[in-house]
């Protein structure tokens, strides 16, 4: 993934190994510890968290934070600048954008979680049994991967939701399998390197099954930068999400849901601004949440600083 | 040695094996017709520099070599009479760790840094023991772990690798080995990263093991020092060839190869002795381009460029001493005053 990165922190690494060799006992608990401190250490990683879990919160205690019904319309109220009453102003059909965008979090967050869960299901078993076992069966996913990974993310899952209809599970699926490609590749690269290593040659050689090797050895050594994959390509996915609702080929109006608001908004883009403005904001933030969380993950879970 | 009631039959039994690697740089021959046998219950010592074949030799008989390698094996590897090289994957993985068990070279990297230790070796029980429960396969790999002299095996086993020393990470890898009760323990340089003290503890554990339950071992090792200690048998390897075999002690006093000769002047004397050590000169041959006739001609100080070591591979042949064969065509010329002039040379001019 990143090189640079990955050997300076390599070179590091030989320090805090000694310290655990000489602390034997509590050595576990500290380099738990480490990673959430060198999280914690990370400004922009704590900006991302913080991003995130506000967005989080809102999205789930949105009945009790709101007073406003997100879909109720109020044709008195229409295209209300922000004031005191609507902190964020209405829309065309004087629904309040804050509870639109309170709401419509929940849309996006589940959408991208669960098209990424999706992914993770499918490409990382995928990835693995290409990496380890070679050979034609790795030739044969390669290919497909190959294939998948020509159409760009969004193409593949815009043709994807023409195939399975509109409505958010379609989302849901499409996004994820436009994701899963990249998936593979990771945990593929991921058993390639692995399957060199001596402990996996030992394993070997006291018999142990292919099977067995792959999802113990294989997997349990691939998890963290599985964990730090996934967080980036939340952001990802909740990018094609919303612009498949952009589109109208997302989750359908009067439902909300920020790629959908936008495209609801872009009509009054010179009379009344914000009402597109708010939901790209929020989509912006919370892509940007993830991608700094994620960062900050990758950090702090580096195998590299894990090995020894 | 409990031995003597079937020697008619050898534990292991390598006839004319050969490993082929397919290069981008022509075809490499890494083991050429390579032949010896191992008793119940017999140490046999395979001796050689890094790629002399050594290694290679033993991961084509478990069938480890790395397919990307595209290794072609022929020949026979005979064990228990079986031959390894026509199992199925399935047989193979029945054989792996409860008929022949390997302990790698380096301690540091062959126990998975994200299992527990003991996880680890209950895992190696598990490959061949599919009926019985956690709890009692957590108790065996506690009873492994105290049998290779680990203390406190219960704290032990809820440890991860890196709470391990390096001597205790080799230690776990024999309790690991032993796990299934192999007949044939196969250790590749398994004291190489270990520092002196610890290379003995490992050494004497291997002979306990060995007494205890009869296990042949094979001990690959550059060190012939160690094999004079531990091997009934030795082979000496170069280039992929065997070069010279026979008992562990004939060989030592009494070597009869001119490359076993170089190996043992190379060793550090430990008795105050005044002698500088003497390196073999040169390296060790590319294997994908052997030098005609004998591998060792360029580097052997009996050679001297004489037509027949430059032209005709030389093959094992008796030479004085119980089984005892060189693959020299001058062996004869290495008398006792020869070997001495050879080994104690002082200081060469330089």
């Amino acid at each position: 993934m990143d090189n640079t990165r990955a050997d300076s922190s390599g070179s590091v690494a030989h320090a805090p190994n000694t310290m655990q060799m000489m602390s034997m006992g509590s050595a576990s608990r500290r380099r738990r510890g480490g990673r959430w401190r060198t999280f914690l250490r990370n400004r922009a990683a704590v900006v991302g968290l913080v991003i995130l879990v506000v967005f989080i919160l809102a999205a789930i205690l949105a009945p009790l934070l709101t007073p406003y019904n997100p879909s109720q319309q109020d044709l008195a109220m229409v295209l209300q600048p922000p004031s005191a009453a609507h902190w964020l102003g209405t829309d065309g059909s004087g629904r309040d954008l804050l509870a639109r965008i309170m709401f419509g979090g929940q849309y996006t967050l589940i959408i991208g979680l669960l098209a990424v869960t999706l992914a993770v299901l499918v490409g990382v078993p995928l990835g693995l049994i290409s990496g380890y076992l070679g050979g034609w069966c790795d030739m044969i996913i390669q290919r497909v991967t190959d294939i998948m990974l020509s159409f760009n993310t969004f193409l593949l899952a815009l043709a994807l939701v023409a195939v399975l209809g509109v409505g958010p599970t379609s989302v849901i699926i499409a996004v994820g399998i436009g994701v899963i490609p990249q998936f593979i590749r990771l945990t593929r690269g991921v058993a390639l390197s692995l399957k060199q290593r001596v402990y996996i040659e030992a394993a070997e050689s006291f018999g142990a099954s292919r099977a067995s090797i792959l999802w113990r050895h294989l997997l349990r050594n691939a998890v963290s930068s599985i964990i730090v994959y996934a967080t980036l390509n939340i952001g990802v996915a909740i990018l094609v999400a919303a612009g498949l609702g952009f589109l109208g080929l997302g989750v359908q109006p009067p439902a909300a849901e920020w790629g959908t608001m936008l495209s609801e908004g872009s009509q009054y883009i010179f009379s009344a601004p914000y009402v597109s403005a708010f939901p790209g904001l929020a989509v912006f933030l919370v892509v940007l949440g993830f991608n700094l969380a994620g960062d900050g993950l990758r950090d702090a879970l580096d195998p590299n600083l894990r090995r020894g | 040695m409990t031995s003597a009631s079937n020697t008619s039959e050898p534990l292991l039994s390598l006839k004319n094996l050969s490993v082929q690697f397919r290069t981008g740089s022509g075809v490499v021959r890494a083991v050429d017709d390579v032949s010896y046998e191992l008793n119940p219950g017999e140490t046999l010592g395979v001796v050689g520099e890094s790629g002399s074949g050594k290694s290679v030799t033993v991961m084509s008989l478990m069938r480890l070599l790395p397919e990307a390698s595209r290794p072609t094996v022929t020949g026979e590897a005979l064990f228990g009479g079986r031959d390894l090289l026509t199992l199925s994957n399935r047989e193979l993985r029945a054989v792996r760790g409860s008929g022949i068990a390997l302990v790698p070279q380096d301690p540091m990297t062959c126990l998975d840094p994200v299992f527990k230790v003991g996880k680890q070796i209950v895992e190696a029980l598990r490959a061949h023991d599919q009926k019985s429960r956690y709890s009692a396969l957590r108790t065996r790999a506690i009873e492994l772990l105290e049998m290779v002299g680990i203390s406190q095996p219960e704290r032990r086993f809820d440890q991860y690798p890196h709470q391990f020393s390096g001597g205790m990470r080799q230690r776990a890898m024999i309790a690991m080995a032993m796990a299934n009760k192999p007949k044939l323990l196969i250790a590749d340089e398994p004291t190489t990263a270990l520092d002196v003290t610890i290379q003995a503890q490992i050494l004497e554990l291997l002979k306990e093991m060995q007494r205890e339950m009869s296990i042949g071992i094979v001990l690959i090792t550059h060190d012939l020092r160690l094999v004079s200690e531990m091997a009934d048998k030795v082979v000496v390897m170069y280039a992929g060839h065997v070069v010279e075999r026979g008992d562990g002690r004939t060989v030592f006093d009494n070597p009869q190869h001119p490359y076993t000769l170089g190996l043992m002047s190379s060793l550090p004397q430990a008795s105050g002795s005044d002698r500088w050590l003497r390196p073999i000169p040169g390296n060790p041959p590319s294997l994908a381009n052997t030098p005609s006739g004998c591998p060792f001609h360029p580097r052997c100080a009996l050679a001297n460029d004489r037509a027949e070591c430059r032209t005709s591979l030389p093959v094992l042949r008796a030479v004085a001493g119980a089984d005892h064969r060189s693959a020299c065509h001058f062996t004869d010329e290495l008398t006792p005053q020869k070997q001495a002039e050879l080994t104690s040379a002082r200081r060469a001019t330089a």
